[in-house]
């Protein structure tokens, strides 16, 4: 991509035009291509629909009735008619306990605040296991799990906000068939996924955040009334105060003990309310504590870690005697099976999970227990037998029929009485026999659910090439015309096809067999080899040109090896970022990709700095020597012709005709005299605190996962002891940052200098008005929607106002300045120091590389600088560092479209603030604003269309690995999500651009 | 001929250290760094340095060493003028004061690069100590506080370096992308012992050392026979 310099970039209008619209196309090739790969990623799913009845787990080889001509009095009645329930309730009540986000170490742990539930597991009185949710470890596809006990797709994340009435079968749908009454206190979002299904309910928002008691008093305050009642059967209680506490301030937060004995106080209320009643009802009744997911150790979750994905589930009865001293491992969709053997109703059609053996022993008889055993291992057949073409090849199917010829053999002894010892054996020996069958079965499942819709993603992968193609091609060429004539015609065939094929509506007969499918897919091999080889052609002539220059500008500057190492290691660093992507382990630790290539740029700046330096310091006083002898006039003369890129001057030209050359030609100026080697020295000076302050960055927020728990500057300034130093920090970055966007060289206006400062004052007292930053004088407590809002405000208006002015070098400073402040508004308090470290790195950066490289070059390096920002501001791949709570900033509840954008701006406001300043950068320096920028947005589209490119191939081969849901995709998700940043940032470019010349156009006629 | 005696005696030291490099890495080495990082470390630089400073040294002046006294005066390459290449106990003294700043300097970049600051300080002095001693000793002894040359050689701005100045830069540059090469496995989950810091770097610090010999080796070598051949070639006639 880097072929594309900024020469080919002609000056003609007609080039130009040319140029948007190749623009454009790759544009359009980028989001078609993505929309192609994401919607060939959703799993496809194909799980039966509608609800299962107790005829459909009926299983004609199992003989339970005299289907021969044995028969047994006992059994006749139940089970004659296929209609009537196979299982028989264990249990008459249920209440079930949902904690959000709690991990398996608060209950099961040694140093556990939940005394009472831990007492009655280590006395026997409750029986604990570790539920292993799969990730994404979110609250609604854990909800889904919970109840249906499948698996939901990955792309569930992306409807967690807007979560739409669940159609598959479930658990609560089951319950409410089976006659039972639901009553369903605490997060909405249960009401939103089954609504109508309660008897009574009363739901609270689960989007605000920084509430942490008001939503769990809500749920509390209808327990006593709630025990005393006697019309419903089953009792849902969500928690989510737990996870609020997390997001806010980590699981070693002090407010999680007395929160965690306050969801003990509730077990142990509802525990004894249950036992008192007991004693009048026939039936017991099962009260059942679990959590949707864990909590990382940062406080978040999402990911993958053990600490996300352990949950406790406690089932408490007054029945079970039995002590376990070890929490054995289940799957979290294992509940769904156990549930409904307890409690007699059919098995959720969809469902993955293999009952609980354990449980079943220990609260029904034998001959039950098998037949709950027996119906949950048909059930899983069933889905077995739509999702695999060859049921007779399958292990798992094998061994369930063994299972069910025992079984037989059992039931018939039973039927003639054979009451041996032999009994208990045979039992034993199914069990296990079903055991094996189910996880097998379960495995098999699994492995089949991660299905793909592998033609759209080659589509997807085809479209992303494509626009690469486009996009580095050079338009220069005569070719272009006819080679975009093609491109338009492939594209829209590939377009009508795919419209009519990966729809909702697809048919598979007419777009899997069709020979129309043969002709489509030659003209997209024929349209991309014409593309291929129109790129080689140009890439060839272009490189062979830039050779040619080159060795030109060789002869002209006397270091430009350095130069050429610099970009050479620019280069280097592209590849292997790229090649990167193969290993699931460095798209966990990218962070630490960008770092290292972050440090070993800018040690190669320093080193090029320490020679010219050295250079200057030792030829300069010979060069100075020899050049006194001769007449004294032509050396300034010449150094004047030579050195359009001294610094002083160069910004106050603005435009030069030529950034390539004079660029490669500044290392010359140290002939000049003292002046330059005091610049050089400056910048030297730059690039090391440059280093410095990379190094401190690295240590403010550690993510990833290899070294993500170890404490870091973030955390020690998280603490609640260390509030003053936060403060003070925050204090001094903001300062920074006020003085930074409000500089001499900036072109400010009167009504900026004064907005500024005034939001920055805003956002402090934003913060110090919910007690995140100390102040000295006493604030009422509040969310400080106000604050907040003012500071929004201020942005607004700093950016308006440059609009209506209409000024470049005015329009890029105000709308650096309008990001600074959203950014400052959005993030968390220790993160402001961040922002205000990385605007300083960036003001460095600028200088110590001014002379070092083309615009290509520096655009690569300010992207680099992007990455590592972002990693900066202590996000990763993993969807757990996603600040939730930045989307709750200056809204007095949850707004669905405004809390996603303001989430992704705070998540992507570290690349955004370093692409403005690249902006504001290319413009002081060049100051011509059409054609490069053009080129500086092909640019930016070309090296985010390469990286989603070759991501999309990876993720295409690696799709069955084993990390597929924990790293692979919600780094793409992560891509796309950058990509439509970028995508964004450009078009926004673009149309200001595309307005500012109408309107200039408009002044001056 | 002292430019060939040169010549033989990087050829020698060169191909000395390449086998004795990859000897060493071939015999559990890996291993035992993983148990007895410090201590081998330890080991390895006292060794290594030594051996830089001793055989450049010897190099340098082999001529002086083991030629004939008759030879100093008709045979010094011309450009060496400034570089007086007798040896000198006071230039030990420099040559040791500019390895202690470089070591400073790579000790600097290390941390800058990611090393850890509070904890490992011991390995991450070790580990610049090595990387000095591979990397910049031989500079040392060959320029000690000529700083033009230094600056020469870095910019590769002088065409008229000696082989002993090529081949030393050669493998100062492969022992260091070798260490830099070094640190990429160590974010990898496989929990090998050798992903710690600085044991993966040290490992390619030395491949790349070895690297760098090994190809002055088979270069000079190479060079020696077609000498040698046209030589033999022109006495024939």
């Amino acid at each position: 991509m880097e072929a594309v310099d900024f020469k080919y970039c002609l000056r003609g209008k007609a080039d130009m035009s040319r140029k948007f619209n190749m623009l454009l196309l790759g544009f359009a090739l980028m989001m078609l291509g993505i929309y192609f790969f994401i919607g060939g990623v959703v799993v496809v799913n194909d799980g039966f629909e509608g609800k299962a009845l107790w005829s459909t787990y009926h299983d004609p080889a199992v003989h339970y009735d005299n289907h021969s001509n044995i028969s047994s009095a006992e059994d006749e009645s139940n089970n004659k008619s296929t209609t009537g329930p196979l299982l028989v309730p264990a249990f008459g009540k249920l209440v079930i306990v949902l904690v959000d986000a709690l991990r398996a170490d608060y209950v099961l742990g040694s140093q556990s605040h939940m005394m009472y539930t831990h007492a009655a597991v280590q006395n026997g009185r409750s029986v604990a296991f570790t539920s292993v949710a799969r990730p994404p470890t979110v609250t609604m596809p854990r909800i889904k799990a919970l109840t249906t006990g499948s698996i939901p797709g990955f792309m569930d994340i992306v409807f967690n906000m807007n979560s739409a009435a669940l159609v598959e079968d479930n658990i609560v749908a089951q319950l409410r068939a089976s006659g039972r009454g639901v009553v369903f206190h605490g997060d909405d979002t249960w009401l939103k996924l089954f609504p109508g299904e309660f008897v009574r309910s009363d739901g609270t928002t689960s989007f605000f955040v920084t509430d942490y008691t008001v939503v769990d008093t809500n749920v509390t305050r209808h327990l006593s009334e709630e025990l005393a009642a006697d019309d419903w059967d089953v009792l849902i209680l969500h928690y989510l105060g737990l996870d609020h506490i997390g997001h806010l301030q980590g699981p070693a937060s002090e407010l999680v003990g007395p929160k965690l004995r306050e969801m003990d106080a509730v077990v142990a209320m509802i525990d004894e309310g249950l036992t008192k009643r007991d004693e009048t009802c026939e039936l017991p009744s099962l009260l059942v504590l679990c959590g949707d997911h864990g909590m990382s150790d940062a406080g978040s979750h999402g990911g993958a870690s053990s600490s996300e994905v352990e949950t406790p589930l406690v089932f408490f009865s007054s029945v079970f005697q039995l002590a376990f001293k070890s929490a054995r491992r289940v799957e979290q969709v294992d509940f769904v099976p156990t549930l409904a053997a307890l409690l007699g109703f059919p098995i959720p059609q969809n469902s993955l999970g293999v009952a609980i053996h354990e449980m079943l022993e220990s609260s029904m008889s034998e001959k039950a227990m098998l037949k709950a055993l027996q119906v949950n291992a048909f059930q899983l057949t069933r889905l077995l037998r739509r999702r695999s073409d060859d049921i007779d090849g399958e292990v798992g199917f094998w061994e369930y029929k063994h299972a069910v010829d025992l079984h037989n053999k059992y039931l018939t002894a039973l039927r003639q009485g054979d009451k041996l010892t032999v009994h208990h054996e045979t039992v034993d020996r199914v069990t296990k026999m079903y055991q094996q069958a189910m996880t097998s079965i379960a495995a098999r499942l699994t492995a089949k659910l991660s299905r793909y819709d592998e033609y759209s993603m080659t589509v997807g992968i085809v479209l992303l090439w494509l626009g690469v193609i486009v996009l580095v091609l050079p338009t220069d060429q005569n070719t272009a015309s006819s080679y975009f004539l093609w491109m338009c015609l492939c594209i829209s065939i590939i377009a009508a096809h795919l419209w009519a094929c990966t729809g909702v509506a697809r048919t598979s007969a007419v777009c899997e067999s069709s020979p129309e499918i043969l002709v489509m897919v030659g003209l997209a091999v024929a349209g991309s080899a014409t593309a291929v080889a129109c790129a080689i052609a140009s890439c060839a002539t272009s490189v062979l040109c830039d050779k040619s220059s080159n060795s030109v500008q060789n002869q002209q500057t006397c270091d430009n090896h350095k130069q050429t190492a610099v970009r050479g290691f620019l280069r280097l660093g592209i590849v292997l970022h790229i090649l990167s992507f193969a290993s699931s382990s460095f798209v966990e630790e990218e962070h630490q990709t960008w770092y290292f290539f972050f440090t070993s740029l800018n040690v190669l700046i320093l080193a090029s700095h320490i020679v010219s330096l050295a250079q200057s310091l030792f030829n300069g006083k010979e060069l100075r020597n020899a050049a006194m002898k001769p007449a004294t006039g032509t050396p300034h003369k010449k150094f004047h012709e030579t050195c359009p890129a001294n610094k002083t001057q160069r910004s106050k030209e603005g435009a030069t005709a030529n950034d390539h050359e004079s660029a490669g030609s500044a290392n010359l100026c140290f002939t000049g005299g003292d002046t330059p080697s005091r610049d050089q020295m400056k910048n030297l000076l730059r690039c090391l605190l440059v280093l410095v302050l990379a190094r401190l960055l690295r240590d403010w927020n550690h993510t990833g996962s290899k070294w993500a728990h170890l404490p870091d500057v973030g955390d020690w300034l998280n603490d609640r002891r260390h509030l003053h130093y936060l403060t003070a920090a925050c204090f001094a970055a903001m300062l920074l940052l006020v003085t930074l966007l409000l500089r001499r060289e900036r072109k400010l206006t009167a009504l900026r200098s004064i907005l500024v400062p005034i939001g920055f004052l805003s956002i402090y007292c934003f913060r110090a008005r919910r007690e995140e930053l100390w102040s000295p004088w006493q604030l009422a407590s509040s969310d400080g929607v106000t604050e907040a809002r003012a500071a929004y405000a201020c942005a607004v208006i700093v950016v308006a106002e440059a609009v209506i002015r209409r000024k470049d070098q005015l329009f890029t400073d105000a709308l650096v300045a309008g990001w600074t402040l959203l950014s400052a508004l959005l993030l968390r308090p220790s993160n402001i120091p961040v922002l205000a470290m990385i605007s300083y790195v960036e003001e460095l950066f600028k200088h110590s590389t001014r002379s070092q490289w083309n615009n290509d070059g520096s655009v690569i390096a300010y992207l680099w600088l992007s990455q590592a920002s972002f990693f900066w501001l202590g996000n990763s791949n993993s969807l757990a560092t996603v600040d939730v709570a930045a989307g709750y900033v200056g809204l007095s509840g949850h707004q669905g479209a405004l809390f996603i954008l303001l989430s992704c701006a705070a998540t992507y406001c570290g690349p955004v603030l370093c692409l403005l300043c690249l902006l504001r950068t290319l413009l002081q320096l060049s100051g011509i604003r059409g054609q490069h920028l053009l080129c500086t947005c092909q640019m930016l589209l070309c090296s985010r269309c390469f990286v989603l490119a070759f991501y999309s191939v990876v993720v295409y081969v690696e799709k069955y690995h084993l990390f597929i849901w924990s790293v692979f995709l919600p780094k793409l998700l992560y891509e796309v999500c950058h990509t439509v940043v970028t995508l964004v940032f450009v078009a926004g470019i673009q149309l200001i651009l595309v307005c500012m010349t109408c309107l200039d156009k408009d002044k001056s006629l | 001929m002292s430019a060939a005696t040169e010549n033989t005696a990087t050829v020698f030291f060169a191909g000395i250290s390449t086998s004795a490099t990859v000897l060493l890495l071939y015999n559990g080495f890996i291993e035992s760094l993983c148990t007895r990082t410090l201590w081998l470390l330890k080991v390895l630089v006292l060794f290594i340095s030594t051996w830089q400073l001793l055989s450049t040294l010897v190099s340098i002046h082999f001529w002086q060493f083991f030629g004939r006294a008759n030879d100093i005066s008709n045979t010094r390459p011309k450009v060496d003028k400034d570089n007086k290449r007798e040896f000198q106990v006071s230039s030990l003294y420099k040559l040791l004061m500019v390895y202690a700043v470089g070591t400073v300097l790579i000790y600097t970049v290390t941390v800058l690069f990611g090393a850890p600051l509070l904890n490992k300080q011991e390995e991450t002095i070790l580990f610049s100590l090595l990387l000095a001693s591979c990397a910049i000793l031989p500079g040392c002894c060959i320029f000690t506080t000529n700083w033009n040359r230094w600056l020469s050689v870095l910019t590769k701005s002088s065409l008229d370096q000696s082989v002993l100045e090529k081949s030393s830069g050669r493998v100062s540059v492969c022992t260091l992308i070798g260490a830099w090469l070094g640190a990429f496995p160590i974010p990898l989950d496989w929990d090998r012992p050798w992903q710690v810091w600085p044991i993966s770097c040290v490992i390619g610090a030395l491949v790349g050392y070895a690297m760098g010999n090994g190809v002055t080796t088979i270069q000079l070598c190479w060079q020696m026979l077609r000498a040698r051949r046209k030589n033999s070639r022109m006495k024939l006639p």
